[in-house]
């Protein structure tokens, strides 16, 4: 082939491009420290980066974000759930001040101050909050657990599950009667006469619904007469249904009594004002039978401050009815807004798991639900104490005005023949009613016992998530450090090597030049 | 015998010849860097010898110069403008491929999809975390907002590299035009030369640096016959070479240019209607100036138009086809007050008719007729899919080889169904019945990944995700039971709306239940209210939602609490799951790996290409030159050997002169 000088002047050229092109190349590694500086330099680094970042900037979420999010809520829970530990220790060491045998009017009156003063307490960590949000509340964390301040514009109706072993039988004192120094009863006149045989203490069916002070009459949230029904499965499958007949306590005692031990043995009776179930013979054993379960729907308005609301234990649905154009608003029923959303198993309503995402495809579920810790039991057990303990309270203190009577000089004989007559009758009241006040508050032991553990079961539980999401939190970390170390090696150049070969680089152009400038200068003419 | 005086004649050829010689070496050496120019030199020959009639025989009489010839190979042009037209190709590819990288490419100060995407998904992460939360909300929807917004700015961008593209395409077209005429010219120029059996050397040249620059933009053919003296040519015994030439240029396939004197030009026109639905407005198809068809696309192009061609155009083979049924439904068009539209009288020199206030005179005796005709698609499954559809909303259509608008369309799409389904409805402005059963199409096949591909690609993720997105938050329903809007919508140009897409959800009886329709079976209007409406350039987040965040529900069921995480969790779930959104068998937030995929590669491929093809194209030069280049040395030697020549003659006539004067005033005086 011939070569011309402009064939050499072209290799040369191109040579230099060349040279220049790979010094470039190495030139931009180098002072950008990564292998491309476009996808199409290799298209394989740049789709594996992309690829890696997208998995770091998930960890970056899970660790900067979602972690600790999840451990300030589950130390918030935790801190909650040892307050509510402490009231609950408190209560059950009173307890066992009541159940003892030798308490005398002013142990009581101790007592009594102590139990009620913590029964305000009893729900109030249930109300904790992590950044504005209820923790205990499923999700409903824009409401606190319990009502704020006394409330009574809200209509609710809401249906409670109940099984049989909470259809207990009960000691009912009957014929109790007010003393009145100025107007003594004739002892003569069987009609009025108060003799002890008038204190009876009856043993009663009940089952206890979550609130007291409900409605009389009962209504539907949206202002219709409701007349509550049991509605019951049994174990074997049979189902049915009870009329409920609603009553309430008036002032006539003996009626009161009769509301309680007078009631045919098909019957149901509730007792707005208690928000307790009087159980005929027959209906009892029927609930009570193993493995019965049984629901019943009842309306309330009335709630005091610290009271549980309604929404985060039952399907229920309420009304403002200070607001005449607001909506009965449905809580936790199915799409068709009849049915309740009641689990099958715990015969509760469904449970609402909060999740958070705390690494590739695992979540965590944070939140304690008020259900399981917060029951309304508790509450209504303390009440139940604090009234046995007031009944015993004020009978000794009629005891101790009808012995004060009895001294008393200016009585005529019939009075203080009536007057002996009602002491018996005090007195005998006094036993049977400090009887059950005993055995309440033993009987209490035990089922404070079991609150306890309950509490303790989900304070383990939010303990062991703590526990769980430090680990997973040390192994996004690991994870994390891991990517961002592949996502180095896979774009970033070994500084060393990159250098080197720049040097070469730059000595090959070099050479290339100066051989160019050598072959280009001379001709055959420079010789003529 | 020879005249005595025979030396000195022969002593003056060759001083001539080597005077020739020399001042042709000149030549070379002056146009040493002359770009185009060959080398030349000079054919001489020995004089034809006299007849001496003595012993020794033949007496040669000198040296003739024949003529000055330049040294060229054809078969190193053709070569050259071969591998420059297929060079032309990948520049112009790689040029586009490495604008439309970097409109992807997401680098650590310039935020790109992934960035975008995985902070909508991380503010999601925090709506699931609180739905409840109107800041986290409204946080998300402005990241909804951003996904958007780059969409939008990524069709803008593509849309205005096409339009880059499409004026290049013009600049070269009358960058042909002009090369065109300079060649036809030069040609007649050679010709009045050449007939005087001369050769135009340095015409020569500049024609074929000429065809070199037209070579750069489109595949050429050039075929040079000589003319004869005769009609018959080459075929008739007795015809002479005239000494001209007809010298043809033909370009983009075969297609005439330039014919000795004359030549043609192109002209771009406008398109009224696009291609794709995505595509800059008016862009250009080129015809002959003459009106004939230049076909753009045909498989033997070449060049940076070819390139540029495939950038603009380039569809991945993927373009509306498909047999027109066989019956044809004609309804009389009605305006909007339901009154029948009637032809604009003429009058009898064919002029439109107007009343004295210039209104338009209407002929009641001619109604005007819109027609319906299907087509069957269904052999292309990218044609059985909404988030695939590329046609615009009206347009034109080819039924066979004639070009009917349509005002229209409405398509019955189902892949699953046996047969498959893709029943296309247009209506169209004339009546086809002459067309029953043949082939229909919109726009041509271009086998390359370009623009409208890409912009294709954005469509159906878009689409896709959208409704996999909507479908989700349309199950939310709120304080009254109502179900939520769509999340992400189309801008509505026309009235300054959104698309909700309302036709793709059906109500049930009771008119508040929002489900998606069966997927399986979609019947879409092109001016109905589906997902054909959305593209990357009118993707937008639900403007109520951005006013009122309470519009974007979060669970379904109000009433359950604000923190219920059911919806967040579905919408979660679209970023990875694939059973509710796969792009090209991918999770949605693949996206950027499958695009960066077939954009690295093609421009990665592009590189390649330009560099091979440039090795090429310099080695063939080099050829070239080596044929045809002056090399300094050569001419050095030249001048020196023709020098030491002329001296050898001069020497020669001084010897001559000696010998005359022995002769003539020594010899027997």
């Amino acid at each position: 082939m011939r070569i011309t000088n402009g064939i050499m002047n072209n290799n040369a050229k191109n040579n230099i491009t060349l040279n220049k092109e790979y010094a470039d190349k190495l030139n931009t590694q180098v002072a950008t420290g990564q292998k491309i500086t476009r996808p199409s330099d290799d298209p394989v680094i740049a789709i594996r980066a992309l690829r890696l970042n997208t998995n770091i900037a998930e960890l970056n979420q899970y660790y900067d974000k979602n972690i600790p999010d999840a451990e300030a809520w589950l130390t918030t829970t935790e801190t909650a759930l040892d307050q509510t530990n402490k009231v609950i220790e408190s209560i059950q060491s009173n307890l066992t001040t009541g159940a003892s045998d030798d308490n005398t009017a002013g142990d009581r009156m101790n007592l009594l101050e102590n139990m009620s003063a913590l029964r305000k307490q009893i729900y109030a960590a249930g109300n904790a909050d992590y950044a504005g949000r209820t923790v205990f509340t499923g999700y409903r964390t824009s409401e606190p657990l319990t009502f704020l301040e006394d409330t009574n514009n809200l209509q609710y109706t809401m249906i409670q599950t109940l099984d049989f072993k909470e259809v207990s039988k009960i000691n009912y004192v009957s014929g109790s009667f007010d003393v009145n120094k100025s107007n003594i009863p004739d002892p003569n006149d069987p009609a009025t006469a108060i003799v002890e045989n008038r204190i009876q203490n009856n043993e009663v069916f009940r089952a206890r619904l979550a609130y007291d002070k409900l409605d009389y009459p009962q209504v539907n949230a949206d202002g219709t007469a409701l007349a509550p029904e049991i509605s019951y499965t049994m174990k074997d499958g049979t189902t049915g249904t009870i009329n409920v007949q609603v009553d309430q306590l008036g002032t006539d005692q003996a009626a009161n009594d009769a509301l309680y031990t007078s009631i045919g043995d098909d019957e149901v009776r509730l007792i707005a004002d208690t928000g307790e179930l009087i159980l005929g013979k027959n209906v009892a054993e029927k609930l009570q039978a193993d493995g019965s379960k049984f629901q019943i729907e009842y309306s309330k308005h009335e709630f005091l401050k610290g009271d549980l609301r309604p929404e985060h234990y039952f399907a229920c649905k309420s009304k403002d009815t200070a607001d005449a154009a607001s909506k009965v608003i449905p809580y936790n029923y199915k799409d068709d807004q009849t049915t309740p959303d009641i689990d099958k198993d715990t015969n509760k309503i469904t449970r609402q798991k909060i999740n958070y995402e705390v690494a590739f495809n695992q979540s965590l579920e944070i939140n304690t639900n008020a259900a399981d810790v917060y029951s309304h039991d508790i509450g209504r057990d303390v009440d139940e104490l604090v009234e046995a303990t007031q009944a015993v309270l004020d009978v000794e203190d009629k005891i101790k005005t009808l012995e004060e009577m009895q001294k008393d000089t200016s009585y005529t004989e019939d009075e203080l023949k009536s007057i002996n007559g009602m002491l018996e009758a005090c007195r005998k009241q006094f036993d049977y009613l400090k009887e059950n006040m005993q055995q309440l508050f033993s009987s209490a032991i035990t089922r404070f016992q079991d609150y306890a553990a309950r509490l303790n079961t989900e304070n383990t539980a939010a303990g062991s998530k703590s526990e769980r999401l430090a680990l997973t939190k040390e192994r996004v970390s690991e994870q994390r450090q891991n990517f961002k170390e592949l996502a180095d090696s896979n774009i970033n150049i070994d500084l060393t090597d990159a250098a080197i070969d720049l040097k070469s680089a730059e000595v090959a152009l070099q050479a290339a030049q100066s051989a160019t400038a050598k072959i280009v200068q001379q001709t055959l003419l420079n010789y003529i | 015998m020879p005249s005595t005086f025979f030396g000195l004649n022969i002593a003056y050829t060759g001083l001539q010849a080597a005077n020739a010689w020399l001042n042709t070496t000149g030549n070379n050496i002056s146009n040493v860097e002359t770009e185009g120019y060959s080398r030349q030199k000079i054919t001489q020959q020995a004089a034809d010898a006299l007849r001496t009639h003595t012993r020794y025989g033949m007496a040669g009489a000198g040296v003739n110069s024949i003529s000055v010839d330049q040294i060229r190979n054809q078969y190193y042009d053709l070569k050259y403008w071969n591998s420059c037209s297929t060079l032309g190709i990948y520049e112009e590819r790689k040029d586009y491929m490495m604008q439309i990288e970097d409109y992807f490419t997401e680098t650590d100060t310039m935020r790109g999809f992934n960035t975008i995407f995985s902070d909508m998904f991380d503010s999601l992460d925090e709506v699931y975390k609180s739905p409840g939360d109107d800041a986290v909300k409204s946080q998300f929807l402005g990241q909804c907002a951003s996904l958007s917004n780059y969409f939008n700015e990524m069709s803008t961008n593509l849309r205005k590299l096409q339009e880059d593209a499409n004026s290049e395409i013009k600049n070269y077209t009358d960058q042909i035009n002009a090369l065109a005429s300079e060649i036809a010219t030069i040609n007649k120029q050679i010709n009045m030369i050449e007939c005087n059996h001369v050769i135009a050397n340095e015409l020569r040249d500049k024609r074929a640096l000429m065809i070199d620059e037209l070579s750069k933009i489109v595949d050429v053919e050039v075929i040079e016959v000589p003319v004869y003296t005769t009609e018959e040519g080459s075929n008739d015994p007795n015809a002479e070479k005239s000494g001209m030439n007809r010298y043809t240029v033909k370009i983009a396939g075969g297609q005439t240019l330039v014919k000795s004197y004359e030549y043609n030009t192109l002209s771009c026109t406008a398109r009224e209607n696009k291609v794709n639905q995505s595509d800059a407005e008016g862009l250009y198809d080129i015809k002959w100036s003459n009106g004939l068809d230049f076909n753009l696309y045909g498989k033997n192009l070449g060049g940076k138009l070819k390139g540029l061609i495939e950038v603009r155009d380039g569809n991945n083979d993927e373009y509306f086809h498909g047999t027109l049924g066989t019956s044809v439904e004609q309804n009389a068009v009605l305006d909007e007050g339901g009154n029948p539209v009637y032809e604009q009288k003429v009058d009898e020199n064919g002029d439109l008719v107007f009343d004295a206030g210039g209104n338009p005179v209407y002929d009641t005796t001619k109604p005007v007729y819109e027609y319906k005709i299907h087509v069957d698609a269904s052999k292309y499954s990218y044609l059985m899919d909404v988030n695939k559809m590329t046609l615009p909303p009206e347009g034109s259509i080819q039924f066979a080889n004639e070009i009917f608008e349509y005002t229209e369309f409405a398509a019955e799409l189902d892949p699953d169904s046996d047969p498959k389904k893709a029943d296309y409805v247009f209506t169209v402005t004339k009546d086809p019945s002459a067309y029953l059963g043949k082939e229909a199409k919109i726009g041509t096949s271009v086998d390359y990944l370009g623009i409208p591909y890409y912009q294709e690609q954005m469509n159906e993720w878009v689409r896709q995700f959208s409704a996999a997105m909507n479908d989700i938050e349309r199950t939310a329903r709120g304080a009254d039971y109502e179900y939520a809007d769509a999340l992400l919508v189309a801008k509505n140009a026309v009235d300054e709306g959104f698309y909700k897409f309302d036709d793709q959800y059906e109500y049930e009886a009771t008119g508040d239940t929002t489900k998606p329709r069966d997927a399986k079976l979609k019947t879409i209007n092109s001016k109905g209210d589906n997902y054909y409406q959305l593209t990357a350039a009118t993707m937008m987040v639900n403007k109520d939602m951005v006013t009122d965040v309470d519009k974007f529900l979060t669970s379904t069921d109000y009433y359950k609490g604000q923190d219920n995480q059911d919806i967040a969790e579905s919408l979660l779930s679209v970023k990875t799951d694939k059973s509710k959104m796969a792009f090209r068998g991918c999770t949605a937030q693949e996206f950027l790996q499958t695009m960066t995929a077939d954009i690295a590669l093609g421009t990665s491929a592009a590189s390649t290409f330009t560099k091979n093809y440039t090795d090429i194209n310099n080695s063939i030069n080099n050829q070239r030159v080596s044929v045809s280049g002056v090399d300094n040395d050569e001419e050095a030697l030249n001048l020196v050997k023709f020098r030491e020549a002329y001296n050898l003659s001069a020497k020669m006539m001084s010897i001559m002169q000696q010998i005359y004067d022995r002769l003539i005033l020594q010899t027997g005086v």
